[in-house]
């Protein structure tokens, strides 16, 4: 990728939003995120509000009496929490106008400065054919730009095989896996996602669609030509196939939602061409991954 | 099923261009695309239900060759046949003749009838059948040949009108036979009223003959009595035949002139008839007709006509030394004033008569008007003498003046043979030689025989008045009309004065025909149609008219006897319709137009 990824203002507006997540951390270093590990030092580390999905026991019933509101009195280890950001990098993700390439990237950028601005930890990963590349893990705001340069250099080539790749590596403890993908992948992504829920992964599906790719536009007999296997389909483009295409897509993106709902991750669909800001604020805020500060 | 034309069928080409276009217009553009993994699940949907998508996919090319089958078959112009006939030449004759004007239902009559048949007969002939059309009533007339235009056709059958002629479509076999002759194939029908013997020709008769209730005017005449003052006293007689099943009491009306003069109630008993008198008539005008006071299935013979002729006596110049024999034969015929001289001078000096008698003597000069009998002359004038004849034979020949006597003979001792003048004909013979003959030369008749009749055993023989009263006949019409009455179809030669303006003539519609005033080259036969018609000349400034009367034939039309006017295979009900086909070209273009709404359909669905 030569071109910019990002435009300079940019960042202000990132710095509105910060990551939201209940995922409970037992592994990595110390970050911002609490931990719920009783560590070797417990550090008080003074009441927090009662956030619904904590844990009752560990109300301060004194303080509910003194205050009338409902505390958790912390003496948890804080520990950082862990993003892998996955990023599908076959020949497909190579297509569209804007491309789905540089919008996935631009995502990953997004979110990673996200993650790193709230002291988190940030891998990010390409899937390519059946192998998966993973970056160092970085943290804090001054591993942003290293972060970049590494998702400037990646380039998108190759078939997809999701399942593969993503159970080719093993994880150390629990975190937020978001896959950014087309999800063109005929074997599917179920057994990566069983294996991410079996390694206590909080998944995100982020699945990226090119403008082109819902509307589709032009008739007569075609070969179309699968630019990431270089397969040729001979069809007649008409309303009768543009239309069995379309309820294709959104059987697919059923299936998508049906899976979400078997594994309780979070599924949400962009289209390229659509503003990242926007995106952010309208879709990833409303699925509760970011929250407005 | 026949095809009319085979050409169309070199548009076949169009239809492998058709499939080449398609084809071409098929070859695909590359679409390059993300994945083609969406596209192979549908693609498999569409192989799951090949033949009906594929047919989808070429639905507008098979709708394209079907339009082009069905434009070739259109054009191809099949017609379907029925009755395993071809029908490429059809003849259609058509009876025209006076009964085919009996009222056949409430709505037509059975002229009528037979044309709105043969119009639907050609709408279902093939656009290629070839059709002829003739009328047949006393002889048979072409109106139509080989025309294939049905418009045409059918106008023209539409145009056709019963006449008042006799006869029957019969007088059309020959023709037909002669027609059909040239075809392998052909229908021909006759559509008649009468039933008719087809000999060796294969044709189809339809029988309109219908059971009908008729009342006729047969005919009517009149007869003028004198009393001892001299004061005469018409009588008119009228004989009515009834064709019906009932007696019928109906009125007849008299006219004089087209002014009512009586009417008289009659009753005819059924199937017989009657003759109605009018007594004491007084008329001094030229037509008299009796017409039938009641409406029939037949009212063009409701009425008859008869012209009233100037009555008196003949006068006739006998001069003669002597002849007892002829003057006594002449004094015999009551009609006659005979006058008798023997001084040539006499003749043509004050008074006129209607027959002059040179008995051997030949005047200077012959009178300026009335008939001329000349016998045993020399040669003299148009008169030429061949030869003298002694003791021959001599015998009548089959002429109006030998009526009752043709063929017999008898002898001359002496006489004389002349060459016959070429307005003249024969009626007396002696093997080759002529001794007699008669015509009509410079406007009056002449007659010429060639013995002295005191040197034959004429006068002996009861051959003799009559032969006198045959040549009075003849020799004592004064009027340029022969007859009184004449039959529908009837030639007639008038007696013009040669020297007189030509003749014209006018039938009961006021058309007028004009002819030559010689006898011997005029000859009308525009007599179609029963009624009183007019013949006039101008001689010497003065205009000569004359009327006579033209017959409806009652005999041959109005009475027609229903056991033989339908034969039993004309009772036949197969036999009364028309086989034809139907042309299925129309049928095509339908289908086509069907098609091509399906593919414009179609194509704007899919685009």
């Amino acid at each position: 990728m030569a071109e910019k990824l990002f435009e300079s203002d940019f960042f202000v507006k990132l710095n509105q939003l910060a990551i939201a997540s209940n995922a409970r951390m037992n592994h990595g270093m110390s970050g911002g995120r609490k931990s719920n590990l009783k560590g070797s030092s417990v550090e008080f580390s003074d009441y927090r509000e009662y956030i619904p999905g904590d844990d009752i026991r560990r109300i301060d019933w004194g303080a509910y009496g003194r205050f009338d509101k409902l505390y958790i009195k912390r003496f948890m280890e804080e520990k950082e929490g862990v993003y892998q950001i996955f990023i599908d990098t076959s020949k497909s993700m190579d297509y569209g106008e804007p491309k789905k390439s540089r919008t996935a990237l631009q995502l990953a950028g997004a979110l990673a400065y996200l993650v790193l601005n709230n002291l988190d930890r940030v891998y990010i990963s390409e899937m390519q054919e059946s192998s998966l590349t993973q970056g160092k893990g970085r943290a804090g705001k001054q591993a942003f730009q290293s972060i970049l340069t590494e998702l400037e250099r990646i380039s998108f080539d190759g078939k997809t095989n999701l399942n593969k790749a993503i159970t080719a590596r093993q994880y150390q403890g629990s975190g937020v896996s978001v896959i950014i993908s087309d999800f063109l992948d005929e074997k599917g992504i179920e057994e990566a996602l069983k294996y991410l829920r079996y390694k206590k992964q909080e998944i995100v599906l982020i699945h990226i669609l090119a403008r082109q790719e819902i509307d589709i536009e032009g008739e007569g007999m075609v070969n179309l030509l699968d630019i990431e296997t270089g397969e040729e389909v001979r069809l007649s483009l008409n309303r009768s196939s543009i239309e069995q295409y379309r309820k294709a897509l959104e059987a697919m993106e059923t299936r998508m939602r049906v899976l979400a709902r078997k594994y309780e991750l979070t599924y949400i669909r962009m289209v390229a061409d659509e503003p990242l800001e926007k995106f952010l604020y309208d879709h990833v805020c409303n699925q509760g991954l970011i929250i407005r500060k | 099923m026949t095809i009319s034309n085979w050409w169309p069928l070199a548009l076949l080409v169009c239809i492998p261009i058709i499939i080449l276009l398609y084809m071409l217009k098929q070859k695909a553009q590359e679409y390059p695309f993300s994945s083609s993994m969406l596209w192979k699940e549908i693609f498999n949907n569409i192989e799951a239900t090949k033949p009906w998508e594929k047919l989808k996919k070429n639905l507008l090319m098979i709708l394209q060759i079907l339009t082009i089958l069905l434009l070739i078959v259109a054009l191809m112009a099949p017609y379907l046949k029925r009755g395993g006939r071809r029908y490429d030449n059809v003849v259609l004759v058509i009876d025209t003749s006076a009964s085919m004007g009996i009222r056949y239902n409430e709505d037509h009559t059975r002229l009528e009838e037979a044309v709105e048949r043969a119009v639907d007969y050609i709408d279902s002939l093939s656009e290629t059948s070839q059709v002829t059309i003739l009328t047949a009533d006393q002889e048979a007339q072409i109106v139509k040949t080989n025309v294939t235009d049905k418009a045409e056709l059918k106008k023209a059958l539409r145009g056709l009108q019963v006449t008042d002629l006799s006869g029957d479509a019969s007088v059309a076999v020959s023709v037909v036979q002669s027609m059909t002759s040239q075809w392998e194939q052909y229908q021909a029908v006759f559509m008649t009223d009468t039933s008719m013997e087809l000999g060796n020709l294969d044709a189809q008769v339809m029988n309109l003959y219908t059971d009908y209730q008729n009342l006729s005017m047969d005919y009517v005449s009149y007869g003028t009595e004198y009393d001892e003052a001299g004061n005469a006293s018409m009588t008119v007689i009228g004989k009515i035949t009834n064709d019906t099943d009932q007696d019928v009491t109906t009125d007849v009306n008299l006219y004089g002139d087209d002014t009512l003069l009586m009417v008289q109630s009659v009753v005819i008993p059924a199937g017989g008839s009657q003759t109605v008198y009018f007594s004491q008539v007084n008329f001094t005008g030229s037509v008299l007709m009796a017409e039938i006071n009641r409406k029939d299935d037949l009212e063009a013979d409701n009425r008859a006509y008869t012209v009233v002729r100037e009555e008196g006596q003949k006068r006739v110049l006998l001069v003669t030394d002597d002849n007892m024999f002829l003057e006594k034969a002449v004094m015999n015929i009551p009609w006659v004033d005979l006058y008798k001289t023997s001084q040539l001078s006499a003749v043509g000096k004050s008074e006129e008569y209607d027959l002059y008698i040179f008995d051997g003597k030949l005047p200077e000069t012959l009178p300026e008007q009335g008939n001329i009998l000349y016998v045993n002359p020399g040669s003299w004038g148009d008169i030429v003498q061949a030869e003298t004849l002694s003791n021959v034979s001599v015998a009548f020949t089959d002429t109006e003046l030998t009526r009752y006597i043709a063929g017999d003979s008898f002898g001359v001792t002496a006489g004389k043979a002349y060459e016959r003048p070429i307005w003249a004909d024969g009626f007396l013979t002696s093997g080759s030689s002529c001794l007699g003959y008669y015509g009509e030369t410079a406007g009056r008749r002449v007659a010429v025989l060639g013995f002295d009749i005191h040197q034959s055993d004429l006068a002996l023989q009861a051959d003799f008045p009559i032969l006198i009263s045959n040549l009075m006949d003849y020799m004592m019409v004064s009027g340029m009309v022969s007859e009184d009455y004449y039959a529908t179809g009837d030639k007639i030669v008038f007696n013009g004065n040669i020297n007189g303006s030509d003749l014209t003539v006018q039938d009961p519609n006021g058309v007028s025909s004009v002819l030559a005033a010689a006898a011997a080259t005029n000859a009308y036969t525009d007599t179609d149609q029963a009624g009183v018609y007019t013949v006039s000349q101008t001689v010497n400034g003065e205009e000569r008219q004359e009327k006579f009367v033209v017959r409806f034939p009652v005999e041959q039309e109005s009475h027609q006897d229903g056991e033989t006017a339908v034969s039993n295979e004309t009772k036949n009900e197969e036999a009364q319709t028309l086989s034809g086909g139907r042309e299925l070209r129309n049928l095509v273009i339908l289908i086509l137009l069907f098609a091509l709404a399906v593919e414009w359909f179609v194509y704007v669905r899919q685009h």
